[in-house]
């Protein structure tokens, strides 16, 4: 469930319109934190060079936009020169993310019920590591939000995903813990299984980067 | 295997006084950093794999060596790849 594998020239899962749903909202949500939404003729409007010498509040955007020195005046320097480049490409890739989940049966209530709409997603192998990145993102951000800060508790939220006793429907709050351990369970086989095939063709000499 | 004659490093850190170093974290799977490493730099997949393995059991692991700018620019690759990674200067502990 959820494994790409390789087809064509690229790489296909399938996924049915809840979890396309479900990853279409924390892209936008994510793109939205990093001060995303492309205008084409615009831009992201971003000045270069002028940037912001101080660290994103938000924890989750401070781990997609982390220091580049463990000296202060280092890192300013660098968050001047590099961060609104970073935003952008961070965004770009989480675009091409919500580009390959497509919109059928995402947006319109007139349609099929999400878990009927099923749908293959498929990746070409020049977008691989665009769409790698930006999953990779998308679990960070999941990370900071869970208060992930150890491997164990990285492995304790796996095995939250696994629990099969119900949650119990007073305890909103578990119920929204079990649902993000999901959510980034499945990011993580996304992730793990796109990768391993681009491991694979770069073994083969098809990469690429 | 790089020899350690103790005139040999003074020498490298004048013509490279800047490192990149990558940080582990709890979150980036194993085969991600493999594949950055792989790939950025180049390097074969064994010796990506055993760099990767020292970020995760030691904690970090010195990726580049060279000026401050060329360390930036590694730098903020990684950050693109959602590594976490600093320019730090050479010759720090490793």
């Amino acid at each position: 469930m959820w494994s790409f594998r390789a087809e064509d020239d690229g790489y296909v899962t399938e996924l049915d319109g809840g979890e396309r749903a479900v990853l279409a909202e924390l892209v936008d949500e994510v793109v939205a934190l990093l001060g995303g939404e492309i205008e084409p003729e615009v831009g992201l409007g971003l000045q270069l060079g002028g940037g912001p010498v101080t660290p994103p509040d938000d924890v989750a955007v401070r781990r997609l936009l982390p220091d580049g020195s463990h000296d202060a005046e280092l890192a300013a320097e660098f968050r001047r020169l590099t961060e609104a480049d970073l935003r952008v490409t961070k965004v770009t890739q989480l675009l091409r993310l919500r580009s390959a989940l497509g919109t059928a049966g995402l947006d319109d209530p007139a349609g099929p019920a999400p878990e009927e709409a099923s749908v293959v997603v498929a990746v070409g192998r020049e977008e691989a590591p665009s769409i790698a990145a930006a999953l990779n993102d998308l679990r960070l951000v999941l990370a900071e939000r869970l208060g992930i800060k150890s491997e164990v508790e990285a492995e304790a939220l796996q095995r939250l995903a696994l629990l099969t006793e119900p949650v119990d429907p007073e305890d909103a709050d578990e119920a929204t813990v079990r649902f993000l351990a999901t959510v980034s369970t499945m990011l993580g086989i996304l992730q793990e299984s796109l990768i391993q095939l681009m491991l694979k063709d770069v073994g083969r000499g098809r990469a690429s980067h | 295997m790089r020899s350690a004659l103790p005139l040999e490093r003074p020498l490298e850190q004048a013509v490279k006084p800047w490192v990149t170093v990558v940080w582990n974290d709890p979150v980036n799977l194993m085969s991600y950093v493999t594949w950055v490493f792989c790939t950025y730099f180049g390097h074969p997949r064994e010796q990506a794999e055993h760099l990767m393995m020292q970020v995760h059991t030691q904690g970090r692991a010195t990726v580049s060596a060279g000026s401050l700018e060329e360390m930036e620019v590694d730098t903020q690759a990684m950050h693109g790849f959602g590594l976490w990674a600093t320019v730090e200067p050479a010759g720090g502990s490793d």
